[in-house]
């Protein structure tokens, strides 16, 4: 099962005003160890594990990898203007993985993971966690790689492909400025933002959390890679979390998540507290919105929800070693060359992309998981498939990685989405599309059509086993009426569907490409942050299925803020 | 350091001081709620709320965990967390639950004073409180209808006049790097060892301020410090068992804690203890006459405790041990307990389970449990037991979770206590009698676990097992074995106690603390460790910088050339005491099923030199073990530059024995 999480809201995709008041920022954590010295460190005990690493017939790892995540977290969370949480961390997590046989035949697959521990970075330290960490990755290979071998004396493999593709060594030492704290703002934000809710009694939880990240990535390989950059794996983020019961229980619940490189960036102040304030009168809105019935009926969605159906549907069936695994539903495998899409939509994954319209991208990198150089890829040229989201685990007619193997501190890297782009030729203006959606409706002769806006996130199987049937949250659904063109906000429904039913009924696009930034997605090799650019798209015809019914009794006794007894 | 320093301030900033002037817009949020909670919060159709307490917590915690010394992480954090009692009903039948609910209830709310947040949530969580006190209320009508009142059955809360009583909350001048030095202090031995495969600390500083109010005027407020020093180091044993030993520090007060020399010695000591346990020797598991140490006796001393809780003896879905036996004799006679958190320290160490009261505002009482191994009484919150209507000031609550009686300081006195010695002389009399060649000798509990729920509870004690030879008195440790048995039999077995009554702090949710002598025992079962076998890192460990502090390791011996010898000593059981011989670099033992193998590095200046170190090597060895001993060259005479290019500081064989 992938997952989905939506982290930021397309509603306020607002630029990024770069006007923060130089302040003064704190140390935080200990100082970090000088490069030099970690990666002294684990070349010594990586040369010595290649050179003396052996158990009886069996000779060393053709290829190990360390990876060293050295962090320092913060974290402030404020409720209606006081602060709940205020929480300083730094820790560091090591990473090994080992490979035995050789590039034709190791001990990887699918499942494989690499191992971690917790470690400090004095070097010393540092060398006992990867000699322990080593030891027991090339143990696990042996023992992989053999019953790898085993089973392939019983199954049938219908496909002989290697199992690690060659790539160049790489070389990098960014210089990265140690890590400053400007807590007190940070704070200042989280408490100034949430006291906003006071002014909203219908909602009755709410906080603003704030997060702040310093890490560095160290990447060793045996193949002489030695890294050391900036880890994208986790931007700073501004949440704001609200959620109220309707007079009906239901739960009701939205967010604004906002990713930043670092809180330099935030928008003015002016600018959050029009967002929070938006997303407050969002929430007492829905509250007193009807409820909607299942219905199938011809839509709009927005750029957000047309970015995530594109992930759930489309961008997870790509991911390179689904291919191979006869586990997978390989929906795609056979049609490379084929058109799967409408000629009209093209999409395309590029990590390499650092902005869009003036907005950084959180799905950008320069060197993936594995330490193979970020490349821009086609999947989708005018509905044909033209490629894979590719690591080094080779796929039959795809030899190479294209920069896409990603994972989280603790895994084994496999092809990921980074930066995902729906592209639409002959796009219209949004009127234009609102008014095929009317057309569409009296075609069809349906009562009322719909419009979704912004996401919450998705999931999507994508193994044989389970029907391929995905789901879409979107923040908010509005009904348009086939006769007027009146919209009403209606609440209590998602999205469902199968993939390729619903991208095949994509039949226009608007004119409104928009960065959807701030996901996180979640598979085998962990969570990684991932943006969308889509235009707005009408799809001939969706299903909306009813929410889970959560419903409680609303509070017995008014608000303390607003008991005016 | 930022961490440090924003915890000094946490701890020592006047923002948390005495009520009156600590947090009045909190205690004005707690009033209003807890007000409008009694007066106002009720559903038509339901019962309206008698009582109802609310505990808040602040708790500020500072952490550092390191490997082998060096920090690997680090955290500050701090939190107020929530907690309501709703009573709907009436104290002869309320909603409290049949069962103590042991879950995490709390809710985090706002740190800073800000009543405006402040009542936003406690209005959320009396109104939950209330709807579920409510529902639960009648469910607990609906059990009673269908299935009848138990005989032991009695009221669910007594009465208890309100206490209002406030603590001291000034600073009490700890420091977080004198904290850090101290896990520094405690890891460098365990650096410069080598053999070891892991070896995890922790420190941690809390302070925690409890607020208890309650519709009948109970304010209480107090203030609890706690640091705490552990570690844990592991070995491999030469058959692929982890060895683990441990060690921790608890305190009160900055006072309370050990010194640097005193950690260092405590490392050390770690070291050659988990040398020592590697090459143990191991046998099947059997049951012997047994003697605990105070640190062992403790935990059954403990476990007795929980179940002379209140809560045990009415819960249905609990074992219920002592239930219906109040004025039979359940221990020899000669023993009594008595729990009593009114006291605060015993020849001169603070206890750690002292309070002046409970999480339900009731003040510390002495509780006579056994009295000559006569059932008296029971550890009482609130929640009474039918015959005693009364708390004895013994509900306490971990953080977040609602009060049970529970230990605080747990005494055990013997009318007639033994010496070592005669203790000693009586378990080889008690194996004698029962015709058991060997007695038991359980010391420095690591740790227990128990099973607990329907039946009487087991329990498991991680501990140094020795083994006594009844005819001769000689000892011998065994490893991978740990104590098992059902505490009340265990207790009931008591054959004598010693003159050496100890403390040991306890950390199972309250802070408690025992105070036992030596329990000779007269039949306990030993049951292999869950550990289960591995195969050694192949490659020896990196090599380590030369300690700074500490007895070096090995001997740094100018050297220009090396050897290696293996000597197989098969008649030797035990390991050797020492091989302090000139000459020698490093050596280290295993005891194998075939006999005692010890590995020597010997280094010299030159090629006759180290043929004379290694003769007198092999006499030492010879003089400990007359005859049998087998000589192999693990690695021949060699330039040290060669041998160091090759090995470094390890040995020349896959895997440290």
């Amino acid at each position: 099962m992938r997952s989905f999480r939506a982290r930021a809201s397309a509603a306020f995709a607002l630029a990024l005003a770069s006007a923060a008041a130089p302040a003064r920022a704190e140390r935080w954590g200990d100082a970090p160890q000088p490069a030099a010295q970690v990666f002294d460190a684990l070349q010594a005990e990586m040369a010595r594990s290649l050179a003396r690493l052996r158990d009886g017939q069996f000779g060393p790892p053709y290829f190990l990898a360390y990876r060293l995540h050295d962090a320092r977290h913060y974290e402030a969370v404020a409720t209606l203007g006081a602060l709940t949480t205020d929480d300083l961390e730094q820790y560091r997590v090591a990473y090994a993985e080992a490979r035995y046989g050789d590039r034709a035949f190791d001990n990887v697959d699918l499942s494989y993971q690499g191992v971690s521990l917790p470690s400090p970075t004095a070097p010393d330290v540092l060398r006992q966690t990867f000699w322990q960490l080593t030891d027991q990755a090339y143990k696990g290979a042996l023992s992989g790689w053999l019953e790898k071998k085993a089973k392939r004396a019983t199954e049938l493999v219908a496909e002989r492909l290697d199992d690690f593709s060659p790539e160049p060594p790489v070389q990098k030492t960014e210089s990265l400025p140690g890590p400053r704290l400007n807590r007190s703002r940070l704070r200042g934000l989280a408490l100034k933002l949430s006291a906003i809710l006071r002014d909203y009694p219908e909602i009755q939880e709410s906080n603003v959390a704030i997060e702040a990240w310093w890490v560095r990535r160290f990447l060793v390989t045996s193949e002489g890679t030695r890294l050391l950059t900036r880890s994208e794996e986790m931007p700073d983020e501004l949440r704001v979390n609200a959620a109220t019961r309707a007079d009906d229980g239901m739960r009701l619940e939205d967010n604004l998540y906002l990713p930043l490189s670092d809180f330099s960036q935030a928008p003015s102040a002016a600018t959050l507290e029009k967002m929070v304030r938006a997303l407050a009168d969002e929430l007492v809105a829905l509250r007193r919105a009807p409820v909607q019935d299942a219905a199938a009926a011809p839509a709009i969605l927005d750029p957000e929800m047309s970015g995530v159906l594109f992930h759930e549907a489309l961008g997870h069936k790509l991911e390179g070693q689904r291919q191979r695994d006869p586990h997978e539903s390989q929906l795609f495998r056979d049609l490379v060359g084929k058109p799967i899409l409408p000629a009209f939509l093209s999409v395309i994954d590029d990590p390499t992309l650092k902005s869009f319209k003036g907005s950084p991208l959180h799905g950008s990198y320069e060197y993936d998981s594995e330490g193979s150089p970020a490349r821009r890829v086609v999947l989708v040229e005018r509905g044909v498939l033209k490629s894979f989201l590719m690591s080094r685990w080779p796929v039959k007619g795809f030899p190479e990685t294209n920069g896409h193997g990603r994972a989280d501190w603790r895994s084994h890297a496999t092809g990921r989405m980074a930066n995902l782009i729906v592209k639409a030729d002959g796009a219209v203006p949004l009127a234009r599309l609102q008014k095929r959606l009317l057309d569409l409706l009296s075609e069809q002769g349906k009562p009322y059509g719909f419009i979704l806006v912004g996401s919450s996130g998705g999931e999507n199987p994508t193994n044989r086993e389970s029907p391929q049937t995905l789901e879409v949250r979107p923040r908010l659904v509005y009904r348009v009426d086939a006769a007027t063109g009146a919209r009403t906000l209606v609440r209590g429904v998602k999205l469902v569907g199968t993939p390729l039913v619903i991208l095949n009924r994509i039949v226009a696009a608007g004119d409104d490409d928009t960065l959807a930034d701030g996901f996180v997605c979640g598979a085998e090799s962990g969570w990684v942050p991932v943006s969308q650019i889509a235009p707005s798209l009408l799809v001939s015809e969706i299903e909306l299925q009813r929410l889970p019914e959560d419903r409680l009794l609303p509070p017995i006794l008014p608000s303390p803020l607003h008991d005016r007894r | 350091m930022i961490a440090a320093s924003l915890l000094l301030l946490a701890l020592a900033s006047p923002a948390r001081p005495a009520p009156e002037t600590d947090a009045p817009a909190l205690e004005r949020a707690i009033q209003a709620e807890l007000g409008r909670a009694k007066s106002q919060l009720k559903e038509d159709g339901y019962p309206p709320i008698y009582f109802a307490q609310l505990t808040v917590w602040d708790l500020a915690d500072w952490d550092e965990w390191s490997v082998l010394g060096a920090p690997r992480a680090e955290a500050t954090m701090a939190q107020r967390i929530a907690l309501a009692d709703v009573r709907v009903g009436s104290p002869a039948l309320d909603n409290h639950p049949n069962s103590p609910r042991g879950d995490y209830l709390g809710t985090p709310i706002a740190m800073a004073d800000d009543e405006f947040a402040l009542r936003h949530a406690l209005w959320r969580i009396f109104d939950e409180g209330y709807k579920n006190a409510s529902a639960d209320f009648l469910r607990k009508q609906a059990q009673l209808v269908s299935r009848g009142r138990a005989g032991y059955d009695t009221d669910d809360l007594s009465a208890q006049p309100p206490t209002v009583s406030t603590s001291d909350a000034a600073p009490r001048g700890w420091s977080v790097e004198r904290l850090r030095r101290l896990d520094a202090a405690l890891g460098d031995p365990l650096r410069a060892a080598s053999g070891l495969l892991e070896a995890e600390s922790h420190v941690g500083l809390r302070r925690l301020r409890t607020r208890l109010r309650g519709t009948d005027g109970l304010s209480v407020d107090k203030t609890d410090d706690w640091a705490k020093i552990e570690i844990e180091a592991v070995a491999l044993s030469p058959d692929g068992l982890r060895e683990t030993v441990s060690r921790d520090w608890h305190a009160r007060v900055p006072e309370a804690l050990p010194s640097e020399a005193e950690l260092r010695r405590a490392g050390r000591d770690m070291v050659s203890d988990l040398a020592e346990l590697r090459v143990a020797a191991t046998t099947s598991p059997f049951s012997a006459p047994a003697l605990l140490d105070p640190s062992a006796a403790a935990a059954l001393v403990y476990t007795l405790g929980q179940s002379l809780s209140g809560e045990e003896q009415r819960n249905p879905n609990g074992a219920q041990t002592f239930r219906g036996r109040l004025g039979d004799r359940v221990l020899p006679e000669t023993l009594t307990l008595v729990d009593d958190p009114s006291v605060d320290s015993f020849r001169g160490r603070l206890l750690f389970g002292a309070y002046d009261h409970d999480d339900q505002g009731v003040p510390a009482r002495r509780a006579p449990l056994i009295e000559r191994g006569v059932l008296r009484g029971f550890l009482l919150s609130r929640y009474p037991v039918k015959g005693f209507p009364l708390s004895n000031g013994h509900g306490r609550a971990p953080l977040g979770q609602m009060p049970t009686g529970v230990p605080g300081n747990l005494f055990l006195t013997t009318s007639r206590p033994l010496s070592a010695a005669q203790l000693l002389s009586a378990l080889r009399d008690e194996c004698r009698r029962q015709g058991k060649p060997y007695g038991l000798w359980i010391k420095n509990l690591r740790g227990w676990s128990q099973s607990s729920g329907g039946d009487q509870g087991s329990i498991r004690m991680l501990a140094d097992v020795y083994m006594i030879e009844a005819a001769t008195g000689k000892s011998l440790r065994v490893r991978d074995l740990d104590a098992v048995g059902t505490p009340l039999v265990m207790a009931e077995s008591e054959l004598a106690a010693g003159e050496d009554p100890t403390v040991s702090d306890v950390d199972a949710g309250a802070p408690a603390s025992v105070v036992t002598p030596s329990l000779l025992l007269s039949e306990v079962e030993l049951q292999r460790s869950e550990t289960k076998p591995e195969r050694a890192p192949i490659l020896p460990p990196p090599p380590r910088p030369t300690p700074t502090a500490g007895p070096a390791p090995s001997r740094r011996v100018e050297a220009a050339v090396v050897e290696v010898d293996r000597y197989s000593l098969s008649r030797r059981e035990a390991p050797l005491e020492s091989l302090d011989v000139d000459g020698v670099i490093a050596w280290r033992q295993t005891l194998a099923p075939e006999g005692l193998v010890v590995d020597v590095k010997v280094g010299a200046g030159g090629r006759e030199a180290l043929r004379a170190a290694e003769r007198r090597v092999a006499a030492a060895i010879a003089a400990q073990v007359p005859g049998g001993v087998r000589k192999t060259v693990l690695f021949a005479p060699a330039a040290a530059a060669a041998y160091r290019a090759r090995f470094d500081d390890g040995w020349p064989d896959v895997g440290p024995r």
